[in-house]
């Protein structure tokens, strides 16, 4: 099971990047979770789908509960106040290094519905098919479809010029 | 704008992304000490990071905290926390008791760990990191 996940590991990384707004350490604890999750029996892989696509779904689900923590947590430590910024998490560091033209990407991307946003990553950057990232946003193929093309002509005109 | 250049232009932010990505072992060998803690004790990368005093306890020897801190469950997690620590000697507890919550500014060292673990050797690391920890708080 390890070196299944290892083999996956960058990928894995990219899609935890995405579904964390591309918070760099967000996405390491997301990747930590869902790593033991599966080691410790808590995700089991059934075989129905690939394990690729079924990995992103897990990863996935891990990245909304994180992202639904950190809002209660940011409400705490509202309460909480002085004593509490300690340990306030800071800004993202700039681990990520990026280029003009990703900045612009990632910034597009953004003004897209989150739907589209997943099914255009799923497709483009991780290079799955339609129907495996509907398999694992778990919709239909026809609405990842949709998505899909929606996304793609809309990134089209955002981008417009760039080459 | 063509769909081979929006292909170019995500293959650019993945070999980006790639290029940022943590070490495989390092994720696994953090899921295991979590798998392993049977309970829901943060020990994470961004935790950690995020803690002025990651440096210092990093300096005294120790790998990462499990950081405990919230309202009525804080005493649960509390003791959650020191028993994970307890089975994993290298690690620290560090936690924000309740009453911090309600206005006492200040901070907790619960428990230590060791790389050797001992009564001796687990107090004079949670002496020290005391002192960090109020310098720190002094110097904010």
């Amino acid at each position: 099971m390890e070196a299944r996940l290892e083999g996956l590991h960058e990928e894995s990384f990219g899609w935890a990047l995405h579904c964390c707004g591309h918070h760099h350490a967000d996405a390491e604890d997301v990747l930590q979770m869902t790593y033991a999750r599966v080691i410790s029996g808590k995700a089991v892989y059934k075989g129905k789908s690939s394990f690729r696509t079924w990995l992103f779904g897990v990863i996935r689900m891990v990245a909304r509960e994180t992202l639904r923590r950190r809002r209660r947590r940011e409400r705490l430590d509202e309460r909480a106040v002085g004593h509490l910024s300690l340990v306030a998490e800071p800004e993202a560091p700039a681990v990520v290094e990026r280029s003009e033209l990703t900045r612009r990407l990632l910034e597009a991307l953004t003004a897209l519905p989150e739907r589209q946003r997943e099914v255009l990553h799923l497709v483009f950057y991780e290079g799955l098919s339609v129907a495996e990232a509907a398999e694992v946003l778990e919709i239909g193929v026809g609405s990842a479809r949709t998505h899909y093309a929606r996304g793609k002509e809309r990134m089209k005109k955002l981008l417009g010029g760039e080459r | 704008m063509t769909h081979d250049d929006l292909e170019g232009l995500f293959a650019r932010l993945r070999s980006e992304d790639r290029a940022a990505a943590p070490d495989f072992r390092d994720v696994m060998d953090r899921a295991r000490n979590s798998a392993s803690s049977g309970h829901a004790v943060r020990q994470t990368a961004s935790w950690w990071r995020a803690i002025p005093l990651g440096s210092a306890l990093a300096a005294a020897g120790i790998g990462a905290i499990a950081l405990t801190g919230g309202p009525s469950s804080s005493e649960t997690r509390f003791q959650d926390a020191v028993r994970w620590t307890d089975a994993n000697p290298l690690f620290a507890s560090v936690g924000v008791p309740s009453d911090a919550l309600l206005g006492t500014p200040q901070w907790a060292v619960l428990r230590t760990g060791s790389p050797s673990p001992g009564i001796g050797s687990g107090l004079s690391r949670m002496l020290e990191i005391d002192r960090v920890i109020n310098d720190e708080r002094n110097n904010s």
